[in-house]
């Protein structure tokens, strides 16, 4: 059984996708592992893809060809990073021999075996996880807003993990998603929008066999924590509310993860033991050479840091983008110019 | 930190009064300078006293606090750093001293006092044992003390480089170990000249050499084996102190936190643990070295050779079952003065004030007890905690005053020590000192030896957990333990009869 796993980001986030491959690696030496890289290397640093625990890496430029600068300049980096994920998963299952496709979010480290899944996916074309499984307590409105309210903002799913078969109707999601995604993965929360996640609340509507997995196992995060307990058994496995801990999802390393980790975890020191982990691996895997939030897109060509109402006015304006078709080009008669910035 | 402005900078649930949080915080809570030079040490760790409720963030720009007091767990791991980097810092600075040569050190072991026909126990472990304080420590003092009683000369080799685990070939082939003989240091050399020193010793001098081993972090184990094979017929004796042999966390703590049984080293657990990427390396070498010595293991209680059989998967020659003190009760044969009905229950804490060693849950009860009334918290050990107890007594024990803490235990009165220990203790000394002082012990269904001991003597309790722990403390249930308590030692008193340590089987084996 052929399993490609992959997973978008950026050369900031190599630290974290390194950790993710590694831990990935460790349980599926077989699979086939896919970068999904929406940037350019800073100069001083070369990608190089023998030293890695990624097998295949795939460009934005790759993916969308002529239009990757300008339909890029539209996005901030999470709505780019995202944005890329629909059309790399359709070039995947192009990929002969890949017969299963799992995505990954770089910010995941995962513990034991993922096999479960893809015996799921022999009866489902699309294996989904909620960000809950369980409601709050009515009475703690603290919770419900972190949690379910949140939710509703954002998705009920998460995608930092996503897993399809080679069905007809996994076909048919993917193209559906990468048409979405190329022009509406954006974070428009008020108008119901956010960015590839908040369009998968419609996958159970539009699509047959799809799975939501309830197993508490998968993609534990601070967002579930509140009704997820770790611990290890006498056999040092690690478990979620009595299930095998398969992956864990470490989103926002820093403090306001620290923050939600103290309110949710509370007394469950296992989970902060974990982020104590996970921050010396990330450390491990940081290399120098990439400056401390590089993004190759994040700038016009002169270094100048693009504002994201620049982003939100270029991608709305039909005769902007009609008049400077190479956005990230400073310089006369350009749209830095034009700006005045 | 001095008690006085301890007392008054904090409450005794261990938060600060409101002056010194304005002293240290902006209304909005993010820290004025001063603190970083109050709260922190010169290396960046917090001091202990501030621990219990101070929250600093991994980043230096992001560091808070509030109200909300660190678990101390969490404080823990803030301070954590990877094993290799505790290597790093706890690298000498200093240049090594000049080293014995093989001349040099032969004439100091053959001078030895009053005659060289003695034998030698060659005694390894892991620091200088009258210079450090703890368990094993005083172990090593006092086989060394009575070693002439039973025929020996004592040479113990403590590493000159302390480690936190096992010495590496790649840092240094040859180890530098510190010589101490009879009590005297004798000098530095390094492990193959000790282990020449002593082949010539055993067989050009014919003398007896006994390799007793308590403790082997720092050490090399292949210099160990070697040692073994050409001095002392390929034989030692190694003691069950703690479990070592298993896991470069010697008292089997994930992350310094919580008991892990020893899992299987791809276990998530290992893979997760501070110690785990090192315990790769350990098992194997510690099953080279039970492959090419014959070891005559010792243990101070049954708890731990079962623990030991079942996970280590490595066999001595024999094992053998010694505990280092036993208790034995008699009826008084003179009264005590017995503290009145009402006067408060005091309740204890002996020694290190380490996470393993139980100190997390006597300050957390601290504080979670703070408005009740007639309870008062007494810490004897060596470092004043000042982290809101009601009394601290210095206490040192040493093979000159062995009863130290015993005696402490008793002048202070203590009705109960808890004893909460997060690993299954493989004696604790301070389990009997308690019981030894007339106090019950307190303590918890995974501590090993110290339940084994609560239970043998019936004088305390065995708890399942800390809520019950809490339960204990805020029901009458405490009253009438510590009134049978109070009765007991009105009518009973307590001896220690400590063992020959080692000697107990050295004409066995």
């Amino acid at each position: 059984m052929a399993v490609h796993a992959f997973s978008s980001f950026t050369f900031s986030y190599l630290n974290r996708a390194r950790v993710m491959a590694k831990s990935l690696r460790r349980q599926h030496p077989d699979w086939v592992l896919w970068a999904v890289m929406t940037d350019k290397a800073p100069p001083g640093f070369d990608l190089d893809l023998d030293a890695e625990d990624f097998d295949r890496l795939i460009t934005a430029e790759e993916l969308f060809g002529a239009e990757t600068d300008a339909w890029l300049f539209g996005h901030d980096i999470v709505e780019a990073s995202t944005a890329v994920k629909g059309k790399a998963l359709q070039r995947i299952l192009a990929e002969p021999g890949a017969e299963r496709v799992i995505y990954f979010d770089p910010d995941i480290a995962v513990f034991n075996s993922m096999d479960p899944v893809i015996d799921l996916l022999d009866r489902h074309s699309i294996i989904l996880t909620p960000h809950q499984l369980d409601p709050e307590n009515a009475r703690d409105k603290i919770a419900i807003r972190d949690t379910e309210v949140v939710s509703l903002l954002h998705g009920v799913y998460n995608l930092g993990f996503i897993a399809v078969n080679q069905s007809a109707e996994a076909h048919r999601f993917a193209a559906w998603w990468a048409d979405r995604l190329h022009d509406w993965c954006h974070d428009r929360k008020a108008e119901g929008i956010f960015v590839d996640q908040k369009w998968c609340d419609l996958i159970p509507s539009f699509f047959e066999g799809v799975m939501v997995l309830r197993d508490p196992g998968y993609n534990v995060a601070s967002w579930n924590l509140s009704k997820r307990k770790m611990s290890y058994d006498d056999d040092g496995r690690c478990l979620i509310n009595g299930h095998l801990l398969r992956f864990f999802h470490f989103t926002k390393l820093g403090p306001t993860g620290d923050a939600m980790t103290r309110r949710y975890a509370k007394d469950n020191i296992e989970v902060y033991e974990l982020w104590w982990w996970y921050r010396q691996q990330v450390a491990e895997m940081t290399d120098p050479a990439i400056p401390k939030g590089w993004w190759h897109y994040g700038m016009f060509d002169n270094g100048v840091q693009i504002p994201k109402y620049v982003r939100e006015l270029y991608r709305t304006q039909d005769s902007l983008r009609d008049k400077f078709v190479t956005p990230f080009k400073a310089g006369d008669n350009s749209f830095h110019e034009w700006l005045k910035l | 930190m001095n008690s006085l402005f301890y007392t008054i900078g904090f409450r005794r649930s261990g938060k600060p009064r409101r002056w010194l949080k304005a002293v240290l915080f902006r209304p909005d809570s993010t820290v004025r300078p001063v603190f970083h030079r109050i709260v922190h040490r010169k290396n960046g760790s917090i001091r202990q006293s501030f621990s219990g409720w101070v929250r600093i963030a991994a980043e230096p720009e992001n560091q808070r606090a509030d109200d909300d007091a660190l678990r101390p767990g969490e404080i823990y791991l803030l301070n954590l750093k990877p094993l290799e980097q505790t290597v790093e810092r706890w690298r000498k600075t200093k240049a090594l001293p000049a080293l014995l040569d093989h001349p040099a050190l032969e004439r100091a072991l053959l001078a030895r006092t009053p005659a060289a026909h003695r034998g030698l126990i060659l005694s390894v472990s892991h620091d200088h044992y009258r210079k450090n304080l703890g368990g094993v420590q005083l172990c090593v003092q006092r086989e060394e003390v009575m070693a002439p009683a039973h025929g020996y000369d004592y040479l113990q080799i403590h590493p000159w480089q302390p480690l936190p685990r096992l010495a590496h070939a790649a840092e240094d082939p040859d180890v530098v170990v510190c010589l101490v003989l009879n009590g005297k240091d004798i000098g530095v050399c390094r492990m193959s000249t000790l282990t020449q020193v002593a082949t010539d010793l055993a067989g050009k001098h014919k003398q007896a050499l006994r390799l007793v081993i308590h403790q082997m972090l720092g050490h090399s184990p292949e210099q160990l084996a070697d040692l073994a094979r050409v001095a002392c017929g390929a034989q030692c004796i190694l003691w069950l102190h703690d479990f070592f042999s298993i896991c470069p966390s010697p008292t089997l703590q994930r992350n310094g936190l919580a008991f892990c049984n020893a899992p299987a080293v791809t276990s998530n657990a290992c893979g997760l643990c501070v110690s785990g990427r090192e315990r790769l390396s350990h098992i194997p070498r510690m099953q080279d070295f039970f492959q090419r010595v014959a070891a005559d293991v010792i243990s101070p209680s049954e708890h731990t050779a079962q623990l030991w059989q079942s996970r280590s998967g490595l066999t001595g020659r024999t094992m053998h079952i010694v505990p280092h003190v036993q208790l034995q009760t008699k009826p008084r044969s003179t009264p005590v003065v017995i503290r009145p009905k009402d006067a408060p229950i005091r309740v204890g804490h002996l020694g290190s004030l380490d996470p393993h060693k139980g100190w997390n849950t006597y300050a957390s009860l601290m504080h979670d007890l703070d408005r009740v009334p007639n309870l008062e918290f007494v810490v004897l050990c060596a470092k004043r905690p000042n982290q809101g107890e009601d009394y601290w007594q210095s206490v040192k024990v040493t093979s000159d005053d062995q009863s130290a803490m015993t005696d402490a235990v008793e002048s202070q009165s203590l009705d109960v020590v808890l004893n909460w220990p997060t690993w299954p203790e493989t004696f604790s000394y301070t389990t009997y000192e308690a019981l030894a002082g007339s106090a019950y012990v307190i303590t918890n269904a995974w501590s090993g030896n110290v339940a084994a001991g609560v239970r043998a003597l019936q004088r305390g309790a065995v708890l399942n957990d800390p809520a019950e722990l809490l339960a204990l403390f805020r029901s009458e249930q405490l009253h009438n333990l510590v009134a049978r308590r109070r009765a007991d030692h009105a009518s009973m008193e307590i001896h220690a009869v400590h063992s020959d340590f080692t000697y107990h089987i050295l004409k066995e084996v």
